[in-house]
């Protein structure tokens, strides 16, 4: 069996309602590959085409589906269907354009929607956020706390730097990869702007009107040709744009989506940073779940409220403009608060047979849940148009090197000196790079570069740019600035642009009480 | 009391089908495939994507069921088992069939009748 054909039918099969490929997605792709040499691939494909349109026909208009089987339901299985001769290019162009038809009105039909839709979900986690309910136990406890990896998170650099050579560790995996990867299960894709929807109905009514006239006669030879075009432009065209118009995700805010879980006892006091040598990097969050799941049922956490809370809501680092409408107190450094806190024991047990960011997500969700209780933190949830930066290939192409195979992806600095920082990628996609705080900081940057594939390659950069730096790098002492050394040596560009960003609204927040 | 499963009737071929398949015994996907191809001595071979249409339409209407997998396979195929009420309405279709096969012979020949 072909390759090729196996990947086509999966295709096809991944296209259909998710319901209906879950359930019976798997038996289709073995009963193709057993059935491949006796019915042939073109009538097989035709028949997955045609299920595809009923699928969705019936996703999109259940009630028809009433009386299922005493009907011909649109296209269903007919003796001609199977019985005719070989299948051409033309009935695959047309079917492929009776799909994309279908496709099509379901898609405006979605996106006619998705405004409303988006409204009354952000009502809907304001109402799940003021109405949290917490039960923790108040006064302190023993906490015999396990030595952490430390950094000084706290600093107005983010946890990755501080972990990094620029403390004084060489070659360090900040593991900052790993953690971002995690957090593209969450979508902060920002929802293309619809046009008018009287645009869209005309285009649809076109794109019908043709479709049917086409259909409506007797094809000639040119007319065919143009039909066979056009069908398998339906099938390339929405796969190119797609591959062009390919948005990165961002890390989204976590949401609540019901009841939160509650720490089993759990202490907040105000933190005073302990006379420490020079060097000795601060304590900070135990990760529990951030990374490789959770290792302990303790969590031990200092930071200014702000901190807090961009750690319950799954913020990323250095992201902390995205919490909007707090008191002045939130982001200060010298409103410290240290947070000691233990998972219920039933609940970490639970809590083992759940995936690294399943754990993460529930520690995150008990921190949320500590705040609204004592800090009296109340939120909602808001998508503002806020400055970005378009990470697109720079004039004269870029200049990356494919990683080679085996390497394991990994972004670190590797040296840090007063001429600048040597950061080092391996086996790194640029989705991935685009979104590591470790380069970018508090920068939000959307990979739109449509390079695939994982680079290796090593960056030399200053982080701020100093105010001689022209004349430091004219007489070659100083790395160049971000912008400029990613344009020069990877062949990227850093464009200002904006787009929508979820933020996190603070509606009421207090000092804590004393425990 | 007999059940009226009118309602129900007349059958969609691929319906018949594959209905008409399991009356042998649990079969899974291909198998339905390669017995409804016997059945119609290899003029109607359904694909993947209409059996799995229809055998959707019939787990719903509970006409037919899984049947359950056998342990010995490491990754078993899913069979599937018509049930009483499928046994009934492929018994309705069939009795309404049989009257339909009635009349059109009948008709036949008196139509061949007047010819000849």
């Amino acid at each position: 069996m072909s390759n090729l054909q196996s990947q086509l039918y999966g295709a096809m099969i991944r296209l259909h309602p998710a319901d209906f490929r879950n359930e019976f997605g798997r038996e289709m792709t073995l009963d193709f590959e057993d059935a491949l040499t006796s019915n042939g691939f073109a009538r097989l494909y035709l028949d997955a085409l045609l299920s595809l349109a009923r699928q969705w026909a019936a996703y999109a208009f259940p009630q028809t589906t009433e009386t299922p089987i005493t009907q011909q339901s649109l296209l269903s299985g007919h003796y001609v269907m199977v019985s005719q001769g070989c299948l051409t290019f033309f009935d695959l162009a047309r079917a492929s354009i009776l799909s994309a038809i279908f496709l099509l009105a379901i898609g405006f039909a979605l996106t006619t929607s998705s405004s409303r839709i988006t409204i009354s979900l952000q009502a809907s986690h304001e109402a799940q956020h003021k109405g949290i309910t917490v039960a923790e136990a108040n006064g302190q406890f023993p906490l015999s706390l396990q030595q952490t990896n430390v950094a000084n998170h706290l600093a107005s650099a983010p946890s990755w730097q501080t972990h990094s050579t620029r403390r004084g560790v060489p070659g360090r995996n900040l593991n900052g990869v790993e953690t971002l990867r995690h957090d593209k299960r969450t979508g902060d894709t920002p929802s293309p702007e619809l046009p008018n929807p009287l645009w869209r109905l005309a285009a649809l009514i076109a794109f019908v009107s043709l479709a049917t006239w086409l259909l409506h006669r007797n094809p000639h030879t040119g007319k065919k040709i143009i039909f066979t075009t056009l069908g398998f432009l339906t099938i390339a065209m929405p796969s190119a744009f797609g591959i062009m118009r390919m948005v990165p995700v961002h890390a989204q805010i976590l949401h609540a989506s019901g009841p939160v879980p509650s720490f089993e006892v759990a202490t907040i006091r105000p933190w005073e940073p302990p006379p420490m040598p020079i060097g000795q990097p601060l304590p900070m969050k135990v990760s529990p779940g951030r990374l490789r799941g959770q290792v302990s049922d303790r969590v031990h956490f200092v930071g200014e409220a702000a901190i807090l809370i961009a750690s319950a809501y799954n913020l990323q680092l250095g992201h902390e403009n995205h919490i909007v409408g707090a008191p002045a107190w939130v982001q200060q450094q010298s409103n410290r608060y240290e947070i000691q806190a233990k998972i219920e024991d039933s609940l970490y047990a639970a809590m083992q047979k759940m995936t690294p960011m399943q754990q993460r997500e529930q520690v995150e969700f008990m921190e949320q849940s500590l705040l609204a209780n004592r800090f009296k933190l109340k939120v909602h949830f808001e998508t503002r148009e806020m400055p970005i930066y378009a990470l697109v290939v720079a004039k004269g192409g870029p200049k990356l090197s494919p990683a080679k195979e085996g390497e394991s992806t990994r972004l670190f600095d590797t040296a840090e000196s007063e001429h600048g920082i040597e950061t080092t990628a391996t086996a790194i996609t640029l989705d991935d790079f685009a979104r590591s705080p470790l380069v970018f900081g508090g920068r939000t940057v959307v990979d739109q570069t449509g390079l695939k594939g994982a680079y290796d390659f090593t960056l030399k950069w200053e982080r701020e740019q100093p105010a001689d730096s022209d004349t430091r790098q004219q007489n070659g002492a100083d790395a160049p600035y971000l912008f400029t050394a990613i344009q020069e040596q990877l062949g990227l560009k850093l464009v200002p642009t904006k787009g929508p960003v979820e933020v996190i609204v603070i509606d009421h927040i207090e000092k804590p009480s004393a425990n | 009391m007999k059940s009226d499963y009118s309602n129900l009737l007349p059958l969609s071929p691929a319906t018949l089908h594959v209905l008409l398949a399991l009356t042998g015994g649990d079969l899974h996907g291909y198998g339905i495939m390669l017995e409804v191809a016997r059945q119609s001595g290899g003029q109607y071979k359904m694909g993947p994507g209409t059996l799995y249409d229809n055998v959707k339409k019939l787990l719903k209407l509970g006409l037919i069921e899984e049947a359950s997998a056998e342990s010995s396979e490491s990754e078993p195929r899913r069979k599937y088992h018509l049930t009483q009420i499928g046994s009934s309405v492929l018994a309705s279709e069939t009795e309404r069939l049989t009257g339909v096969l009635r009349e059109a012979r009948r008709g036949l020949r008196l139509h061949e009748e007047r010819h000849s």
